[in-house]
């Protein structure tokens, strides 16, 4: 310790000589570069979400045709929105579970067109292409499922990638999976009885 | 010069059981008939085979072995002997591993809520019995916060799941790339593919069952019973190595689905799925999700520390 002490004194003294180094040469190296490069890009009009670079390409399967009241103008049409925040009656889903209270449905739906579902920025957004609609928040699983983590891919491994969309398996109105009874247990093989816990 | 002669055992006495057969197959056939009619449809001698059936299962090659000629003829048996079984037309096929492919499987284990679709459709897909405990998928229930597997359920039948405080782990043959399986069959009934797949020859094995001591994954399972299966739901659409019917008495397991995998399909237990908590891939594409969800992902494998490199890989949220 004596010893580090004595090193670290010398350069002390030797700070109190005039030295030869001009004074704007820095002494260290800056901890970061903030050169041209690392501007931020230019603000941009808000638009389509494109995709995650590098994700492998993919098709997802289409949806809408499966959907029982679409297209939602049949009736939509001949009425007038009402953008006041309310419960709804059926065909609607009675309640909104999804959310919390903090969404309500002309958060996702478009006012003016019904066939449409809506970014929060107000683009409009095809019901094949929904999970557009729902990476806005979810973007964690938004970017896994663009490249497969999350998710599921259909009918095959090889070839072109098919993929659900999120409202395939979640219900976007009460988006988490609910518990249900699960498939019959392993059969107890005959004199292996008493090994089932109870 | 002379032909090189054959000098295989096996090749010799089965060319030598072809002749004897030739000479054989009236007499059965008709000894049959008489039988047959005699005792009022009782079991006909060899098991309802003819001799030339019986000795062509006597004299089969290990599948590596076995001549192109020799494969197809062992298939051609197969589709035979399941439509006398079952009475049901299958197609069985060798389908040959896709050159640059080997096959990986990743589980998300917070995504498993334990429904146990994939082992039912696992059942389906691999022709299993109905009322045996061969089942290739075993879902494990454990408590959270811990990984003892000596702890873990897999008669769990609750009511609905999940249960609150169990995640539920499914485990099936990892096939190892180290596989201690195939270091244990005293015969060379299993091996590894090219394709990363650990295959059986049900015909070979001697069903000794050295292979499930040796496995520290539990995957293999040995059939007691001839599986009891109702003929309309035999799934006809088999592989050699993969869903054919088996004999009684051998040692069988997950085997990724070959009939379906080698065809660009996705295992049986992924498509059933309903949680998208399984993804299969080719660990050789380097965009596959398989790839992304190793490269990414919270990853581990089972007992890794046994050395035996499982292409089966665990993941979480």
């Amino acid at each position: 310790m004596l010893l580090l002490l004595a090193v670290s004194a010398t350069p002390a003294i030797a700070a109190d000589a005039p030295t030869d180094a001009p004074a704007s040469v820095p002494t260290h190296r800056p901890l970061r570069s903030h050169g041209a490069d690392d501007a931020p890009p230019a603000p941009t009009a808000p638009g389509a979400f494109k995709g995650y670079p590098g994700a492998p390409a993919f098709k997802v399967v289409p949806q809408k045709d499966g959907l029982i009241f679409f297209p939602c103008s049949n009736c939509h049409a001949a009425m007038q929105p009402n953008p006041m925040p309310r419960l709804l009656n059926s065909p609607h889903p009675a309640a909104l579970v999804h959310g919390a209270d903090r969404i309500w449905c002309l958060d996702c739906h478009q006012t003016k067109d019904r066939d449409q579902l809506r970014t929060f920025a107000g683009q409009p957004v095809d019901f094949n292409d929904a999970h557009q609609v729902c990476g806005q928040c979810h973007f964690r699983q938004h970017k896994e499922w663009y490249f497969g983590a999350h998710g599921k891919r259909v009918a095959n491994w090889k070839g072109t990638r098919e993929i659900y969309n999120c409202t395939h398996c979640h219900d976007p109105h009460a988006p988490a999976l609910k518990p249900r009874a699960p498939s019959p247990p392993p059969p107890v093989r005959a004199g292996l009885e008493g090994q089932k816990k109870p | 010069m002379t032909e090189p002669i054959d000098q295989y055992r096996r090749r010799f006495l089965g060319g030598l059981a072809k002749v004897a057969a030739a000479g054989g197959a009236v007499a059965a056939g008709g000894a049959a008939v008489v039988a047959g009619a005699a005792s009022g449809g009782a079991a006909p001698a060899w098991g309802g085979s003819t001799l030339r059936e019986m000795l062509g299962d006597f004299f089969q090659e290990q599948y590596q072995r076995m001549t192109p000629e020799e494969i197809q003829s062992a298939l051609a048996r197969i589709e035979r002997k399941a439509k006398r079984k079952f009475g049901v037309d299958i197609t069985c096929e060798d389908t040959p591993p896709i050159p640059g492919v080997v096959f990986g499987y990743a589980l998300n284990i917070s995504r498993c809520k334990g429904y146990r679709d994939c082992v039912e459709a696992c059942v389906k897909e691999n022709n299993l019995g109905r009322d045996s405990q061969v089942q290739y998928i075993r879902v494990l229930q454990m408590d959270n916060g811990t990984m003892n597997l000596e702890s873990s359920e897999h008669y769990y039948d609750p009511a609905k799941v999940p249960v609150p405080g169990k995640f539920y782990m499914p485990v099936q043959c990892m096939q190892c790339d180290n596989p201690p399986c195939v270091k244990a069959c005293p015969v060379q009934a299993t091996w590894r593919e090219p394709d990363g797949i650990v295959a059986i020859d049900y015909d070979w094995c001697i069903g000794c069952r050295y292979c499930m001591d040796a496995c520290p994954y539990g995957a293999r399972h040995f059939n007691w019973t001839e599986p009891k299966i109702p003929p309309a739901e035999l799934n006809t659409h088999t592989n050699y190595l993969g869903n054919r019917p088996r004999p009684k008495g051998v040692v069988e397991k997950c085997h990724f689905c070959t009939q379906r995998t080698r065809k660009g399909q996705q295992p049986a237990c992924q498509e059933a799925c309903p949680t998208g908590a399984r993804i299969f891939g080719n660990l050789m594409d380097p965009n596959s999700e398989i790839r992304y969800v190793l490269a990414n992902k919270k990853v581990f494998r089972l007992k890794e520390d046994l050395g035996t490199e499982p292409k089966f890989w665990y993941f979480t949220d």
